[in-house]
């Protein structure tokens, strides 16, 4: 599972340096196509579901430097790519 | 604020919740002519050390969930260095018979808990929108949203 948005995460990179621009937003991509950004989660998810279906797609937050969560008790490895 | 009062046990801050595919993804799946899964209830550890929420791979695979997101994360195991995790969209309710508080669209990461007799973490990304009182000489909590 860790491979299934591949093709998107690289095109995040490919086109992270033109996003910068809308830092905070939220990128809709689909395969190699950056479909749009969004103010919300919610609605970069919607969208979504509303133009790519039920096929593979990524939203992620517009960000210069990636958050990094916290977890205070262990994960076990399978969530880790 | 509405709230609930709820016994602490030796667990910690329990509760059940019910998590089901996203609002934007059910309408999908009706449009495709396809089966909503049933919403799931899971027991829940409410986790003030989780930035953002995790739900069990049982539950993810009963909804059929694929990936649509990816986040880093630390753990105590991870030794400084970030790992990339997928995230799945779920909506969550938080469920009971006098109150329930119901999130349409919440992005959490995989994680085996059922061997910690828990099948959730409510993290610190659905607790920012909710009043929490740990009072543990009394043994309950209190949980406002």
């Amino acid at each position: 599972m860790a491979d299934a948005l591949a093709t998107e995460l690289k095109t995040y990179e490919e086109h992270k340096h033109e996003l910068l621009a809308e830092e905070g937003k939220f990128v809709l991509i689909h395969g190699a196509n950056v479909l749009g950004t969004y103010g919300t989660y919610e609605d970069a998810l919607k969208i979504g579901y509303e133009k790519c279906k039920l096929e593979p797609f990524l939203v992620k937050q517009i960000q210069a430097v990636e958050q990094v969560h916290y977890f205070s008790r262990d994960l076990p490895a399978e969530c880790l790519t | 604020m509405p709230h609930l009062t709820l016994q602490l046990g030796p667990a910690g801050p329990l509760l059940d919740v019910i998590i089901g595919v996203s609002a934007p993804r059910q309408t999908a799946l009706r449009q495709a002519g396809q089966a909503i899964p049933t919403p799931q209830i899971a027991r829940a550890l409410i986790d003030t050390g989780a930035s953002v929420s995790a739900v069990d791979p049982a539950i993810l695979n009963v909804l059929s969930l694929s990936p649509t997101g990816q986040m880093m994360i630390h753990t105590p195991s991870t030794a400084g260095q970030p790992h990339a995790c997928n995230t799945y969209d779920i909506h969550l309710t938080l469920s009971h018979p006098a109150l329930s508080f119901y999130i349409g669209a919440l992005p959490v990461i995989q994680s085996s808990l059922h061997h910690q007799g828990i099948q959730a973490l409510i993290g610190r990304d659905v607790l920012g929108n909710c009043l929490l009182v740990y009072d543990g000489r009394a043994g309950i909590y209190i949980l406002g949203f």
